[in-house]
C-alpha cells in the first residue's frame, strides 16, 4: 500500500493514476443530431451529445461513471462524411458534426452487433434472474433478429462460472464482455484483481486465480452487469422485478445515509437497490446496505415481553407492558438523573426527540449513547453545541476537491464504504495525497502512514515529519482532516481534538475559510449526528449519577457491566439482540424499512426514510411507543401525530426537517466551535488508535441477524474456507 | 305508489346557490328541516315503513343536531346540497325502503379516540400507508 514512497518523481498533472481520463471542461461546441442542433461542452462523448439531443442510444459497455471501453459496439451511429458507423461512446463530439442515430444504416449495424452478441448468449431468459430488467433482453426486442443463422456444430461458447464469494453469483455463459464490472472493480472498488484474460471470442472475466472478490462494494457489479452474467446470490430466484413495490428510502447501517430503493413484495423486503444521489452515494451502495435486509426477517421482537419471576420473558399485551414499566419506574424510586436513557445505533430522529422530551420531563438529563466503553455516559469530547465540531464539514462531494487528506484514527473503507470510494475516485483522477495516523488498513488508495498514536499526530502537526506527504500537506490549498468518530471514544480523544483545533486555528485560512472547511469528523453510526444535533447528551451532573431506571432505545452495543444489577431496564428496538437480553421489559419497535423517519448523515444532511413494509406483529412506530409510555407514566407530551413531532423537531433545529438539504455552518460559528475545542488540553497517553470497526459486515443488530452478512464474515473476515457450492445454500 | 310511474326528473329540484351570510344559511337550514319534517308522514306511508312518523322525525332531527356546531357557511352549503338531493330522491321514490331505514339507523361515526386508545387498538392509520413510487 505504500506506493507513495516507491513512486518516482511525481508529475504534477492530473489523471496520473489511471489510463483513461476525462479532459478538463472547455468551450462549448455545437453539432446536429437527427436534424436537431445541440450544444455540449467540448470533450463530451458523442453518446452524451445524442442523449442531450433527446436521441437515446442503446449501449452495453458505456456507463457515465466508468471509464470508456468502446467494446460492445452497440452504440454505433452514423456521422456524415465518416466512412463507417462510429461507436458513439468512444468518439468525441466535434463542432459542426452531423449525426444520424436512426438511419437504416445505423439500424442494420446495431442489428448485426446484436446478432453477434446473441450468437453466444444462452437462451435461458425464463430461468435468468436478470429477466425483466435485462438490457440485452430489452434491446433485443428492438434490434434482435426473429430467426437464427446460428448453425455451429460445437454449440455456443461455454465459459466456466467463477466463485466470487457469497454475494455475486456468476453465469459466465451469459457474459457479453462489456467489462463494466472490470472497470468498476478497478476504478471504484479498488479490486484490481478482477480483469480479463484471453482475446476476442475467448475473452473471459475473472480474478485470474481462484479467489473471491473481496470488496465491500462488490454488489454494485450486479447492478452494472447489463445481462444476467453477474446476479445476486442472496436474491437468486426470489422475485421478479415486476412483482416488487419500490419505496425510496435511506440506508441507516452507516452514517453516510446512502439513498436506497427498497423493493418489497407483500410484507417482505425482497432486495435493496441504490438510488442515484450525486451529493451522497452517487449510485453505489455498500454490500452491508444492500444485503443486510435478510436480517430484518429473523430475530425480530414482535410482541411486548415482560420478564417474569423466573427470569424468563413472557409475551404481554401493550397495556400490560407499559403498566409494568410504570410500576418498575415507581418501584425503583428512580428520580432525577437516576432515570437514564441510552440511544443506540439505529434510533431515528423522531424517537430520539420524543425520548429526550420524556426523560427531561421526568426531571433527568441523563441521555447517554452506547459508545465504546464508558464514553457514552458523559458528553462527547467534541461537544455538541457547534454542529461543525462533529460533522463532515467539507461534504461528501467536497472530497473531490481536496488535494491532501489526513486521516486520524479512521478507516473510511469500513466506517463509510461509499464515501471511501469518493476518496479513491479523487485519488485516481487528481493529485490527491493521503496521510494516515492510526492502525494501518487497506483503504483502496495509497497513503503515507504517519504513526499509530496521538504522539505521532502531534509530531506531524508540529511539522517535525519529513516526507512527501508532509511537503504536499504544507502546500495544499484544500487540505482535509478527517477524524474518525472513534477518536471521541479514545483515551486521547480530548487531547487529539484540542490539538487539531489549535492546529486548524494556527493554520489561519488554510483549513477553515469562507469557501472551505477542512475539519471533518466522520461519524460511523446513523443515529449519532441526529442525537448530537438535538442535544441527546448527558449533562455533567447526570454523568455521575447511578441509574436506577434505564431506557435502552435500540441500544445494543452497550456494555452489560455498565448496568447496575438493581436497575430496572427497558429495551425498545426491533431485534432480540444484546440490549433485549439485558431488559426487564422489551417493547417491539419498527426497523428502518418499516417506518417513515428522519435520518441525519455524517454531513448533517437530514433525509427522510420511508416505510416499505409494515412492522411485524404488535410492533409499533418507535416514537409512538415512547409517546404512549409517556402517557402511562403520567407525562403529557404535546403532540400525538407525526406532524406534531416534526413541528417539535423544527422548533429544536429547523434543519432536521429540511430534508435533503444541507445547512452549512457559517465561518464565524465554525471558528467559535474550534476555539472551544482548542481549550481541550490533556497529556497524551499514547495509546494506539485502533480500528473502530473490526468486522465491516456485522456492526449492528440487522447485519448481525443477517445470514448473508454471516457468510460474508466467514468468507472475507475470518477467512474460513467454504467448499465450492456451499455458498449456494441460502435461508 | 301510483305517482312513481310518472316520475318527473326535475320534481323538487332546486338550483344550487351559495348562502350569502350565516343568517341566510340558517334560514335555508330551517327550511330544509321543515321540508323533511313535513314529509315524514308521506315517507312512512309511501315506503310502507315499519316505523312511526315520530321515529322518523326523531332520526332526521338527530342528523341535523349532529351538525349544529357548524359555522363555516361553505360547509353548511355542502350539507344543504346533500340533504336537498336526499330529499328529492326520497320524495320522488327513487329509493328503496332500505335506504330510508339507513337514514333512521344511528349514524356509524367512529368515536374520537385518544392517542393511547389508537395505540393499543392497532397500528396507526397514516404511518403504515406505504409510500410506493410505482414501477421504475
Amino acid at each position: 500500500m505504500l506506493r507513495i514512497a516507491a513512486r518516482p518523481t511525481r508529475l504534477a498533472v492530473a489523471n496520473r493514476r489511471n489510463i483513461a481520463s476525462t479532459s478538463a471542461r472547455q468551450a462549448d461546441i455545437t453539432l446536429t443530431v437527427d436534424g436537431k442542433e445541440v450544444t455540449v461542452p467540448q470533450g463530451s462523448a458523442l453518446i452524451q451529445a445524442c442523449e442531450a439531443a433527446g436521441s437515446p442510444i442503446p449501449r452495453f459497455c458505456y456507463h457515465d461513471r466508468l471509464a470508456i471501453a468502446g467494446n460492445c459496439r452497440m452504440c454505433l451511429v452514423e456521422v456524415q462524411r465518416a466512412p463507417k458507423p462510429v461507436a458513439s461512446c468512444a468518439a468525441p463530439a466535434m463542432n459542426g458534426q452531423v449525426v444520424f442515430t436512426n438511419s437504416p444504416a445505423v439500424h442494420s449495424a446495431r442489428e448485426g452487433v446484436m446478432e453477434f452478441l446473441l450468437a453466444n448468449h444462452p437462451l435461458d431468459c425464463p430461468i435468468c434472474d436478470q429477466g425483466g430488467e435485462c438490457d440485452l433482453q430489452d434491446q433485443s426486442i428492438r434490434y434482435g433478429s426473429d430467426r437464427t443463422r446460428f448453425h455451429e456444430i460445437a454449440g455456443k461458447r461455454a465459459v466456466s462460472n467463477k466463485d466470487l464469494g457469497p454475494i455475486v453469483k456468476t453465469s459466465m455463459n451469459r457474459c457479453i464482455q462489456c467489462t463494466r464490472c472490470v472497470r468498476f472493480a478497478n476504478e471504484v472498488a479498488g479490486v484490481e484483481e478482477l480483469g480479463t484474460t484471453g482475446r476476442g471470442n475467448d475473452l473471459q472475466i475473472g480474478m485470474y486465480v481462484e479467489k473471491m472478490m473481496n470488496s465491500e462494494l462488490s454488489g454494485n457489479v450486479i447492478d452494472l452487469c447489463p445481462v444476467g452474467a453477474l446476479t445476486s446470490k442472496p436474491y437468486a430466484f426470489q422475485a421478479r422485478p415486476w412483482e416488487l413495490k419500490n419505496t425510496e428510502s435511506v440506508d441507516v447501517l452507516d452514517a453516510v445515509g446512502s439513498n436506497i430503493r427498497v423493493d418489497s413484495r407483500g410484507v417482505q423486503v425482497m432486495r435493496i437497490q441504490p438510488r442515484t444521489n450525486d451529493n451522497v452515494n452517487e449510485e453505489w451502495i455498500s454490500d452491508k446496505t444492500r444485503y443486510a435486509y435478510d436480517g430484518l426477517r429473523t430475530q425480530r421482537l414482535t410482541t411486548p415481553l415482560v420478564k417474569g419471576p423466573d427470569n424468563r420473558f413472557v409475551a404481554a399485551t401493550w397495556p400490560d407492558a407499559l403498566a409494568a414499566i410504570a410500576n418498575g419506574l415507581k418501584r425503583t424510586g428512580a428520580s432525577g438523573n437516576e432515570i437514564k436513557a441510552i440511544a443506540g445505533h439505529l434510533a431515528d430522529t423522531e424517537s430520539l426527540v420524543v425520548l429526550k422530551d420524556l426523560i427531561n420531563r421526568l426531571g433527568s438529563d441523563n441521555l447517554a449513547s452506547d459508545l465504546v466503553g464508558k464514553s457514552g455516559d458523559s458528553a462527547p469530547v467534541h461537544g455538541v453545541d457547534v454542529k461543525s465540531n462533529y460533522s463532515f464539514n467539507s461534504t461528501i462531494p467536497g472530497l473531490e476537491n481536496a488535494d491532501a487528506i489526513l486521516l486520524v484514527g479512521t478507516n473510511p473503507r469500513h466506517e463509510a464504504a461509499v464515501l471511501n470510494s469518493r476518496i479513491r475516485k479523487s485519488w485516481l483522477h487528481s493529485d490527491l495525497v493521503v496521510g494516515m495516523v492510526g492502525t494501518r488498513a487497506d483503504t483502496t488508495y495509497s497513503y503515507e502512514h504517519l504513526g499509530e498514536n496521538a504522539k505521532s499526530l502531534e509530531t506531524f502537526l508540529g511539522g517535525k515529519v519529513k516526507g512527501e506527504f508532509a511537503e504536499r500537506w504544507a502546500k495544499a490549498e484544500r487540505p482535509m482532516i478527517i477524524v474518525g468518530s472513534a477518536m471521541a471514544e479514545h483515551a486521547d480523544g480530548e487531547a487529539v481534538f484540542g490539538m487539531l483545533a489549535r492546529y486548524v486555528a494556527s493554520a489561519g485560512t488554510r483549513l477553515v475559510r469562507e469557501d472551505w472547511n477542512g475539519f471533518n469528523v466522520l461519524q460511523r453510526v446513523a443515529s449519532r449526528p441526529a442525537a448530537y444535533e438535538i442535544g441527546f447528551v448527558p449533562s455533567r451532573a447526570a454523568a455521575s449519577a447511578t441509574p436506577k431506571f434505564i431506557y435502552l432505545l435500540n441500544a445494543d452495543e452497550i456494555d452489560p457491566a455498565s448496568i447496575p444489577a438493581d436497575a430496572f431496564v427497558v429495551y425498545q428496538g426491533h431485534h432480540g439482540d444484546r440490549g433485549a437480553a439485558l431488559a426487564d421489559v422489551c417493547l417491539p419497535g419498527a426497523a428502518y424499512t418499516e417506518k417513515g423517519a428522519t435520518w441525519v448523515n455524517t454531513e448533517g444532511r437530514s433525509q427522510l426514510g420511508r416505510a416499505a413494509v409494515p412492522p411485524p406483529g404488535a410492533a409499533r412506530d418507535d416514537w409512538k411507543v415512547i409517546r404512549a409510555l409517556a402517557e402511562v407514566v403520567g407525562v403529557d407530551l404535546p403532540y400525538d401525530d407525526v406532524v406534531g413531532v416534526r413541528d417539535r423537531m423544527w422548533a429544536i433545529s429547523p434543519s432536521l426537517v429540511r430534508w435533503d438539504g444541507l445547512e452549512e455552518t457559517s465561518l464565524e460559528v465554525a471558528q467559535a466551535g474550534l476555539a472551544v475545542l482548542s481549550k481541550n488540553k490533556k497529556t497524551l497517553k499514547g495509546d494506539k488508535m485502533g480500528l473502530a470497526i473490526g468486522n465491516f459486515y456485522q456492526t449492528d443488530v440487522v447485519s448481525r441477524a443477517s445470514v448473508t452478512m454471516a457468510q460474508c464474515t466467514r468468507a472475507f473476515v475470518t477467512g474460513e474456507s467454504e467448499p465450492l457450492g456451499a455458498v449456494e445454500m441460502h435461508a | 305508489m301510483s305517482h312513481a310511474a310518472v316520475t318527473i326528473p326535475a320534481r323538487l329540484a332546486q338550483a344550487t346557490r351559495a348562502s350569502t351570510s350565516p343568517a341566510d344559511a340558517r334560514t335555508r337550514v330551517i327550511q330544509m328541516y321543515r321540508d323533511w319534517y313535513r314529509a315524514a308522514p308521506e315517507i312512512v306511508d309511501q315506503y310502507y315503513l315499519d316505523a312511526s312518523t315520530t321515529q322518523l322525525r326523531h332520526a332526521i332531527r338527530l342528523r341535523f343536531e349532529a351538525n349544529r356546531n357548524l359555522t363555516d357557511v361553505r360547509a353548511i352549503d355542502v350539507l344543504l346540497l346533500k340533504s336537498r338531493q336526499e330529499y328529492q330522491e326520497t320524495m320522488n321514490m327513487w329509493k328503496q325502503p332500505d335506504h330510508i331505514y339507513g337514514i333512521m339507523l344511528q349514524p356509524k361515526e367512529r368515536p374520537s379516540r385518544s392517542f393511547l386508545q389508537k395505540f393499543y387498538e392497532g397500528r396507526d392509520e397514516d404511518a403504515i400507508t406505504p409510500a410506493a413510487s410505482g414501477v421504475v
